[in-house]
């Protein structure tokens, strides 16, 4: 080789040569060079690199990766002879200044570069040779950058026959002295010039580095925490927890030297590496003393577990799971010493108290992340649906819905709009735990219903405000019938003012209309109620404004929800009273005759029995009438002497007072219901699949009603029994185990 | 009781709520074509009430409007009541009574 270029190169190339290799001599050993000389070499290159009259730039190149070559070499038995202790500092000095030197270098042969690189350009297999350097696969025929050639000649001449001993000083001195480290910037240059060396390459890969430096550091730094791990944990002198803040300070030093000193990708496979060796060999007990810290409500230390578990795999999963069985232990013990109260505020300011105490240690101690916030939902979940959440025979779902109508409606002590607003949040904060969120909902409807039509909300706006709290935790189609229940009475307001306008100012009608699917009322009336005379005109005059209102319409008067105001001035103080119209139809009867009998009534207005004994019973209680037993039955009789103390008052009514019976109704008619919604969610599923195995179903159908109730496998299991009966559903017939659909 | 004078009131009504269900109005309880009620929704509805309006036809049949659109819009149908095959159309003094 050397003889070929003998033949090639002239004179002019010898001599131009001589005066470049004093110029890099010096550039590559940072000694300083002046402007004179620099501009003269730069020339000489570019002269060189001129294709005419001759092109010198291959010989070039070949001369100069000599040169790059001998330096190195040069550089290398000055290392070999270093003694150990200062190999590090001697080699980072020579690096430093090596790859300085390189640089200027690059600048000074930048009409090499250029030239190498458009001889490349029109190279036409270049996409091939992109593709081959990608996998470091280029031979010698491609032509380097001046910086890159030199930084490969280091790699191959200097790292490669040196590596064993710059390993071994690099950790020796790591392990030396762990938190002072005497040599840092040296490793910081060395593990850079490992990486370097390799980084011009098109996708630097970094084989070499990975593969022996990164390695054998990994390797070392797990031995070692692997027997100082095992001193620590098997040192009675000290306690699990010391080791915990031990452990955590060595994470912390690893990572901040790692992310200071090495390279990114070795930090992380470091502090993982450490983690293991630290933490996931003695998970076990680890996770004992966590159990122990739980119990002990020691959640500084335990906090500072958490964080060190957070990155190690399955770390976190058992002791999330220590945490719900003690906040669930907890909860209990608190609601347990609520069994005697009968007050649905207790369990509510406790549950909340809970809630908040939870909340603040998730915050606090764990940054609320997924796994303790997890524990802490189920094990509220737990508490809130437990049989022990029971006040006076309701469970969590009524409880929450009567002090919601404690809120909503008037005569609550809650004044301002922002205290509303904070305890109905607080309320649907514990019912975003309740499972029976269908029997709350039943309870909820029905109290709402009755706030609407006896006006007896505080405002439209609160309504509407917990509607869509409501909406925002279960849906749009949990909420729907409450949201058109509102919208009704908004309706039933303008029908209002604009029948006022049409009736005049004596009016004293006003009337709901009510669309009949969305209100939890019975259409069940006396259809043969006769009204008092004198009041049917002004119902017919108000249906037939609501004919000219809505074409194809007819309405279905409520009887038995409407109410009357009337004033009894017969008393000597007169009062207002708020009556049932069948209460006050039968007052209206006072102003002919002194006295009524319950067969009076029957007749003259077509009620049956039932009805009238009710009515006339609660105006007994409520002493506005006197009962006289005669010999041809019992009387009724006004009672002159009746006072009270309130101008204006309700007579209660007998008819809602039963409440257990009610409350098993509510419960009875919610299974069936349960029932419906399992039967269509169960057909809505087949509909799609077609066909579907028992447990696929089952589960699926669990997942569609979860957001209502928890359903019971047994029940769903009846439900495709009856499927199967009405023939929506078969049995395939090659495995017992699938359903089929019936189209 | 002192008074019998029936014009002087004694017992007198100030103000009356009266709650009521509206219904569409019409002969019969539920829709010749789905089986549902008219206080129902039709099959495709969600939702009963002002959206799930009921139609009436010339021969006195009463379906869910949105279910005789869809039996109209149906060729095989060739525009008849599906109860007693006479030509279908709509009753229209429904519209007078708006105004």
């Amino acid at each position: 080789m050397t003889q070929a270029l003998n033949t090639q190169k002239s004179d002019t190339f010898d001599r131009k040569w001589s005066d470049i290799v004093r110029t890099i001599s010096s550039v590559i050993r940072l000694e300083g060079v002046d402007r004179k000389k620099w501009n003269d070499s730069f020339s000489d290159v570019y002269a060189l690199c001129m294709p005419y009259p001759v092109s010198y730039a291959d010989t070039l190149n070949n001369y100069l990766e000599k040169f790059f070559e001998q330096h190195v070499l040069n550089i290398k038995y000055e290392l070999d002879s270093c003694h150990r202790i200062h190999l590090l500092n001697q080699y980072s000095t020579q690096w430093n200044m090596f790859n300085d030197g390189v640089r200027y270098l690059n600048s000074l042969f930048s009409a090499l570069n250029s030239r190498n690189a458009k001889k490349g350009m029109f190279d036409s297999r270049q996409a091939n040779r992109l593709l081959l350097s990608l996998y470091g696969l280029l031979g010698d025929e491609s032509k380097l950058e001046v910086s890159s050639m030199a930084l490969k000649c280091w790699k191959e001449k200097l790292i490669i026959p040196l590596n064993e001993r710059l390993t071994e000083a690099v950790i020796f001195e790591m392990q030396n002295d762990r938190q002072e480290v005497t040599y840092r910037t040296q490793i910081h240059d060395l593990v850079k010039s490992y990486i370097e060396v390799e980084a011009w390459q098109v996708m630097g890969q970094l084989f070499y580095y990975t593969h022996n430096l990164e390695e054998s550091l990994l390797r070392a730094e797990r031995d070692n925490y692997r027997n100082e791990a095992a001193a620590r944990i098997s040192d009675s002198s000290s306690t699990i927890g010391d080791y915990i803040q031990w452990a955590h300070r060595q994470l912390k030093t690893a990572r901040d030297f790692g992310r200071q000193y090495l390279h990114a990708g070795t930090q992380i496979k470091l502090c993982r590496e450490i983690e293991d060796r630290l933490l996931v060999d003695y998970l076990d007990r680890l996770k004992d003393e966590a159990v122990h810290l739980i119990n002990k409500q020691d959640f500084e230390q335990l906090s500072v577990m958490y964080r060190l578990f957070k990155d190690v795999p399955e770390g976190l999963s058992g002791i999330s799971d220590h945490l719900q069985t003690y906040y669930t232990e907890q909860g209990m013990n608190v609601i347990h010493k609520l069994k005697t109260s009968k007050n649905y505020q207790d369990y509510i300011t406790n549950f909340l108290r809970i809630h908040t105490r939870y909340l603040e240690i998730t915050t606090e101690y764990f940054s609320a992340d997924s796994y303790s916030k997890e524990a802490m939902d189920h094990s509220l979940e737990k508490i809130v649906n437990s049989p022990e959440f029971t006040c006076d025979g309701a469970k969590a779902a009524e409880i929450l819905a009567k002090q919601c109508d404690a809120i909503l409606r008037k005569g609550s002590k809650i004044v301002s709009e922002a205290e509303v607003d904070e305890r109905l949040t607080q309320l649907v904060t514990i019912f975003s735990y309740v499972d029976g969120k269908d029997i709350f909902l039943r309870f909820y409807s029905r109290n709402l219903a009755n706030r609407l039509i006896n006006s007896t909300y505080i405002s439209q706006d609160s309504e509407e405000n917990m509607i869509q709290k409501l909406k925002a935790c279960c849906g749009y189609s949990y909420t729907n019938k409450l949201q058109r229940m509102l919208q009704d009475i908004r309706i039933s307001e303008d029908l209002r003012i604009k029948f006022q306008l049409k009736a005049g100012e004596k009016n004293i009608l006003k009337v709901l209309v009510l669309q009949s699917g969305s209100w939890p009322i019975q259409r069940r009336t006396a259809p043969s109620f006769q009204l008092p005379e004198d009041l049917t005109p002004l119902l017919m005059g108000f249906e037939n404004f609501y004919h000219s209102q809505f074409s194809g319409r007819t309405l279905q008067w409520l009887h038995y929800r409407s109410t009357m105001e009337v004033s009894m001035t017969y008393l000597k103080n007169v009062h207002v009273v708020v009556a049932t119209t069948y209460q006050a139809s039968i007052l209206l009867l006072f102003n002919k005759q002194d006295k009524v009998t319950l067969e009076d009534i029957m007749q003259l207005y077509c009620l049956p029995e039932e009805d009238v004994t009710r009515t006339l019973a609660s105006l007994v209680e409520s002493k506005i009438l006197q009962e006289e037993s005669q010999l041809g039955g019992t009387e009724y009789l006004l009672n002159m002497n009746y006072s009270n103390k309130h101008f204006k008052f309700k007579i209660a009514s007998t008819m809602l007072k039963d409440t257990a019976s009610d409350r098993n109704n509510v419960h009875h008619s919610i299974n069936e219901d349960r029932k419906i919604f399992l039967q269509a969610a169960i057909v809505r599923i087949m509909k799609a699949r077609k066909a579907q195995t028992h447990n696929q179903l089952i589960s699926e159908v669990v997942e569609q009603s979860k957001s209502r109730f928890q359903p019971n496998i047994s029940i769903i299991k009846k439900c495709i029994e009856l499927l199967m009966e009405k023939q929506y559903l078969v049995r395939a017939e090659e495995d017992k185990t699938l359903y089929r659909y019936c189209a | 009781m002192a008074n019998n004078d029936a014009a002087d009131f004694d017992v007198k009504i100030i103000k009356w709520n009266v709650v009521a269900f509206w219904k569409w109005i019409a002969s019969e309880e539920e829709c010749g074509i789905c089986r549902f009620e008219f206080e129902a929704c039709c099959p495709d509805c969600r939702l009963p009430g002002e959206s799930c309006p009921m139609a009436e036809g010339k021969c006195h049949h009463y379906f869910h409007l949105h279910c005789i659109q869809k039996w109209i819009k149906n060729v095989q149908s060739k525009r008849k009541c599906p109860l007693c095959r006479q030509d279908w159309s709509y009753v229209e003094d429904s519209s007078e009574i708006v105004l």
